[in-house]
């Protein structure tokens, strides 16, 4: 607008200017000439007067001319600033309301918009509550089920509980006549133990004596030797085998212990038949010292 | 699932029945003493004219030298059995023999004979050994110690040392000279044998490892002591050393391949070790005291010798390449003359006290020493190369003489068989067995 503005005034100032020129050129004559000549000056005076007259016009015509162009350009200006501020107002005027238009818009979208939240909220709220009363249904019917099988359970329970105490009762009562059995048994084995062992050491003694009287330890031989023989008897006491079974590491140690077994040989042995049977086989610790 | 379980209860119901299956008895008391065997004369009936030995005899006194048998005296013997088939095993039981010998000798030829011979366990009826074995007359005695030997084997476990010899010294006064002689003889003092006779004294014989040279000290070198080796079968002799002094005491190393003597060369009788390849000498004692009769144990790593220098004769111990000695013998005021079992566990050594010198046996593990002997001038012990008995020379009658002692001091045997004074008895190894 404002360069609008400059633009307008530098061309009034342009028009004033040149026409003030030509004007200050008109008054330079008044010189005295021959009359011969003055006749053919007058003539050429009066053909350059009108020549002068002429250009004259034809420069007024110019001057008009131009300042018919440029009042025509002043006015295609004008209309043009007009028409510049029309345009200028109406898109002013167009903005303001395509704004209007798009505030309305919005205005409307958002509306829309919290309508259709509000409306989702609502769908939402409406199907939880739907799935709520189904599952309060149907948990309603598990916990029937549960409770039944439940009641079902401590039914049998019971029944079992019944049967178990019922056995062990049986059995406990089973279980004291065997012990009272079993005592009496063990009672009677550890009479007939105590004899045999009472038996057993007697005679273990007597061969003992017999053995020890048939032993001929070697001379020299160190206190520090033993050896372990192995018997076996036949039921009159006979030795039939002797075998070393731990070692002196002595040959004749070892040989004076196997020795004295078979010197020995009937051993005195326990009459009763199952106690012998502890005789058959024997192991004889030979330890000097 | 139930059965297995009834099973297993069943096992483990019956299994203490089979542990107190053997019933055990201590036997702690028996009689220390000699095995009885019999050893009944070999027949002989075979023979035109008897033999000239009594092997069964022979046999009998080689076991009952040992201690650690008790023979039955021939009048008691209650059979004369032959061969096995004849022998009643009941009665030798009764009688309280645990073993009996039986045998013949057979005429193969003049001279030749074949002995036969049977070791039996009369208490398990069975035989253990039995050899038939060639002898001309002349090795009846060896055969018969022969015999001893695989007895004494088979029944104690241990090598019989019966067929082996003695070396020893013997002088005699002959019509107002004196002699000396070296002489060898069965280890029962039999067929004694002149090895050297000298005018002048031998001393100190000693075995060769391999049993076949003998050392001994001579002096027949215008009196001067000298140390020879002399093989035995061929009688050849070679003089080792003979410096001035002392040259005494010679004693083989295990290997032979050294000697360990008594020399005063450098003024005192000190301890060398003679390397016979060579005789380079290496003084393994030194100091004031007298440093004498080194003995190299079984093993070659030490030498035992006499020393005073505790101020009375003792032993003592010291490696085989010299060094610091150690005192061994403690007990009494005189320890000397060691000889070491081939075992290297015990020293046989002349002990005296109290102005008596007796045989005394030490155990080196233990330091106890025990006094076998009971005589008033014992000396010279030699242990048997299987340890069961040593020799030694004793007196009786102001005369040297031989006796055997079995090692735990049982039985005591004195030789007398030679007219002169016998001094120095050395038992051989034994070779007899390895060289054949």
């Amino acid at each position: 607008m404002l360069l609008l503005a400059v633009l307008v005034f530098s061309l009034d100032w342009e028009g004033m200017v040149k026409p003030g020129a030509a004007r200050k050129k008109a008054p330079v004559q008044a010189v005295v000439v021959d009359a011969s000549k003055l006749d053919s000056e007058i003539q050429r005076q009066k053909q350059l007067e009108e020549k002068k007259q002429h250009e004259e016009q034809e420069k007024l015509k110019r001057l008009e001319q131009r300042a018919r162009e440029a009042e025509q350009k002043r006015k295609q200006e004008e209309e043009r600033i007009t028409e510049l501020k029309r345009k200028q107002e109406e898109d002013v005027r167009r903005k303001k309301q395509e704004a209007k238009k798009q505030a309305e818009a919005k205005k409307k979208a958002e509306a829309e918009k919290k309508r259709k939240v509000e409306l989702t909220a609502k769908k939402k709220a409406e199907a939880e509550k739907k799935r709520k009363a189904e599952l309060a249904a149907k948990k309603k019917v598990e916990e029937e089920k549960k409770r039944k099988a439940e009641a079902e359970r401590k039914r049998k329970q019971e029944a079992q509980r019944k049967a178990e105490a019922e056995r062990k009762r049986k059995k406990a009562a089973e279980q004291e006549m065997q012990a009272r059995l079993a005592a009496e048994q063990e009672r009677m084995a550890a009479q007939r133990h105590s004899a045999m062992q009472s038996m057993i050491n007697e005679y273990g003694q007597y061969i003992k004596e017999r053995v020890q009287r048939s032993w001929i330890r070697p001379p020299g031989s160190s206190s520090m030797l033993s050896c372990t023989v192995e018997v076996r008897l036949i039921p009159s006491g006979e030795v039939i085998d002797a075998q070393i079974v731990r070692s002196s590491g002595n040959a004749a140690f070892d040989r004076s212990v196997e020795s004295a077994v078979f010197k020995a040989s009937p051993l005195p042995v326990p009459p009763d038949p199952e106690v012998m049977e502890q005789f058959r086989s024997l192991r004889f610790e030979f330890k000097p010292g | 699932m139930k059965t297995i379980c009834i099973t297993l209860l069943g096992v483990f119901l019956y299994l203490p029945g089979w542990l107190q299956a053997a019933l055990t008895i201590e036997i702690t008391q028996g009689v220390e003493g000699a095995v009885p065997i019999a050893v009944v004369p070999f027949d002989t009936a075979s023979n035109r004219n008897p033999p000239p030995q009594n092997v069964a005899g022979i046999i009998a006194t080689d076991l009952a030298r040992s201690g650690r048998f008790a023979p039955v005296p021939e009048q008691n013997l209650i059979a004369q059995p032959v061969e096995t088939s004849q022998v009643r095993f009941q009665d030798w039981r009764t009688l309280g023999v645990e073993n009996l010998v039986i045998g013949k000798v057979e005429a193969v030829a003049d001279n030749e004979y074949r002995i036969q011979f049977r070791l039996l366990d009369v208490l398990r009826g069975r035989q253990i050994t039995g050899y038939s074995m060639p002898a001309k007359s002349g090795q009846l005695r060896y055969v018969a110690h022969r015999i001893s030997d695989i007895i004494y084997e088979k029944l104690t476990g241990e090598p019989g040392a019966f067929a082996t010899h003695i070396a020893y010294v013997i002088s005699e006064s002959k019509s107002g000279k004196k002699e000396y002689q070296l002489q060898l003889a069965d280890s029962d003092g039999y067929n004694p044998k002149t090895l050297l006779t000298s005018p002048q004294p031998l001393m100190s014989p000693s075995w060769s490892p391999d049993g076949r040279q003998l050392a001994y000290v001579s002096f027949e070198k215008k009196g001067r002591a000298a140390i020879f080796v002399q093989a035995i079968h061929t009688g050849k002799r070679q003089e080792i050393v003979s410096f001035a002094g002392i040259n005494g005491a010679p004693s083989w190393s295990p290997d032979g391949r050294s000697m360990a003597v008594t020399l005063s060369r450098d003024g005192n009788p000190e301890i060398y070790s003679l390397r016979l390849s060579d005789k380079k000498l290496k003084r393994l004692t030194s100091g004031a005291a007298i440093d004498t009769e080194p003995v190299w144990s079984p093993d070659g790593g030490s030498i035992v010798f006499t020393s005073d220098r505790g101020g009375s004769p003792q032993l003592y111990r010291m490696p085989a390449q010299g060094g610091r000695a150690q005192r061994i013998t403690f007990e009494g005021n005189y320890n000397a003359s060691a000889d070491f079992s081939a075992d290297g566990k015990s020293l046989a050594l002349v002990h005296g006290q109290g102005g008596r010198y007796q045989i005394a046996v030490l155990d080196l593990d233990s330091g106890l020493l025990r006094v076998l002997t009971d005589g008033r001038l014992d000396e010279s012990p030699s242990f048997a190369p299987n340890g069961s008995m040593i020799i030694y020379a004793t007196e009786t009658g102001h005369r040297g003489v031989l006796a055997a002692v079995s090692s735990d001091g049982r039985f005591r045997q004195q030789f007398s068989l030679s007219e002169g004074n016998v001094r120095e008895p050395v038992w051989s190894p034994l070779v007899d067995r390895k060289s054949k």
